[in-house]
């Protein structure tokens, strides 16, 4: 068992290993980076049409225990006029940035992995190659970028949604006004409130990204081409991913006190 | 158009498999045929000849390469997969030339359809498509025919092997000695990564040990097939 456990713990270090040198390539490529436009913004188009009822879904049940979770401090401490303040906190910049980027990881990495693992399996990477064409900017850098994309694209609808549903809870479930709910945001909520959860979702959407780019290209150079290895690596995508925005949003809490 | 020299190539590929010294040096408008048993170093000559292994292979030819599983991006259509090539190796009127490729192997009726919709043997036409619509330098072909019934297989064949001093030097690697040797200038055998012949196809049948990739039809069958 021991031995099952170092194995697994050296993977995992040696994926981390891997996706800080991906990072790094993508951060050295940053000035050059000529990534393919229209190969990026159709895949921004697909993975963004993928997800969308997946992030409708959560939103709507994430803005049902943002309502409840509200509705019982609004009870204890007999504060409605910052029930709309907290709510947009909790939407904008802590809760519905993790439901997006767990989200992100869950629907959109996956996929990213998947595709990008059939592509080196199947030698369709290795097709783009012989063309005397670098995958990396033409296929693997435009599902980076859609993947930031997309977690952009959804950041302002998903999160409004969020705080709409709470707000139509509470006021059907626990008789807080809506236009008190309104005017509290309108009151105490500031831009560097957004700002930070808009930074919090482009940080997820890197992270994503890069573990997802990551885990699908690694199949190019295993030994196994598998189907199995396929699945292996779609899991091992998700859980970098997964962990990575976890990770990262413990950071951001520490550094801003929030989360 | 230039000439493939690659003497002494050594490559090394997935899982320790070591390839070499062979000698692969292929005229303009010669068809050389790599055969030999699984696992013998074929496809992995293939790789290191495209760039895609490492090896010792230093040629400055632009490569169409066709793979064995066609290797086509299922997302898009038969006119897009070939188009993406033309237009990345900047291909004069990319889009002109991948639709004159995708008419020229009978596939101008699906332009627009999803290589998933296509049958095996037509995607391995679109692949073919994309590989001559770079006018490539060096055409290599890895088992093009593999999973072929006998008349595709030789539609595919015919499209596949251009001929002519204006052809590319061209490899190709395959299991299926009876269509594919017949068809070739010179047979390349490999076994567990060595060269064990190289020389005229009609050489193989007097060697012993290398009876089994001697054609039972003759050079001039195929040709007379073509008639």
């Amino acid at each position: 068992m021991l031995v099952a456990l170092g194995e697994a713990v050296g993977r995992r270090a040696g994926d981390i290993g891997a996706l800080l040198l991906s990072a790094r390539r993508a951060l050295i490529a940053g000035s050059r980076l000529r990534v393919d436009l229209t190969e990026t913004l159709r895949q921004t188009d697909r993975l963004f049409v993928d997800a969308l009822p997946l992030f409708t879904v959560a939103s709507v049940a994430v803005g049902g225990v943002v309502a409840m979770q509200g509705l019982n401090y609004v009870a204890r401490y007999s504060a409605s006029e910052v029930f709309g303040w907290a709510a947009a906190m909790s939407a904008y910049r802590d809760v519905g940035p993790l439901l997006l980027g767990c989200g992100l990881a869950a629907r959109v990495g996956a996929r990213t992995t998947a595709e990008l693992a059939v592509m080196a399996a199947r030698d369709r990477l290795d097709a783009v190659r012989a063309l005397g064409i670098d995958p990396e900017p033409a296929v693997v850098w435009p599902r980076l970028v859609a993947t930031v994309a997309c977690s952009v694209l959804f950041w302002a609808p998903a999160c409004t949604l969020v705080l709409a549903v709470a707000f139509v809870v509470a006021s059907l479930v626990g008789d807080q006004r809506l236009a008190t709910s309104v005017w509290s945001v309108a009151s105490y909520v500031h831009a560097s409130t957004l700002l930070q959860g808009l930074v919090r979702m482009v940080l997820f959407g890197v992270v994503v990204g890069l573990a997802s780019c990551h885990a699908g290209v690694a199949v190019a150079t295993s030994e196994d081409r598998s189907a199995g290895a396929i699945g292996r690596a779609v899991y091992a995508g998700a859980v970098l991913s997964l962990a990575g925005v976890v990770m990262t949003n413990a950071v951001l809490s520490l550094l801003g006190g929030t989360g | 158009m230039r000439a493939l020299e690659a003497a002494k190539l050594v490559a090394h590929g997935r899982g320790g498999l070591a390839l070499g010294p062979v000698d692969v040096n292929v005229l303009p408008g010669e068809v050389l045929v790599v055969v030999g048993a699984t696992g013998s170093g074929k496809s992995l000559l293939l790789a290191a000849l495209a760039g895609l292994a490492p090896s010792t292979v230093a040629h400055d030819l632009s490569v169409g390469m066709v793979f064995q599983s066609a290797a086509l991006d299922d997302a898009c259509s038969a006119f897009e997969n070939v188009a993406r090539a033309t237009r990345a190796r900047r291909v004069p009127a990319p889009d002109e030339a991948a639709r004159t490729a995708l008419v020229s192997v009978g596939l101008g009726d699906a332009l627009a359809t999803l290589p998933r919709q296509l049958s095996g043997g037509m995607r391995r036409r679109v692949a073919i498509a994309r590989a001559l619509a770079v006018a490539p330098e060096l055409l290599l072909l890895d088992d093009p025919t593999a999973g072929l019934d006998p008349r595709t297989t030789r539609e595919v064949l015919a499209l596949a092997l251009p001929s002519g001093p204006q052809a590319p030097p061209t490899v190709i690697v395959t299991h299926d000695v009876d269509e594919v040797v017949p068809r070739a200038d010179r047979v390349l055998v490999l076994s567990a990564g060595r060269q064990c012949f190289l020389g005229a196809a009609s050489l193989l049948a007097s060697e012993p040990a290398l009876a089994c990739y001697a054609p039972r039809r003759g050079t001039d069958d195929v040709h007379a097939e073509a008639w």
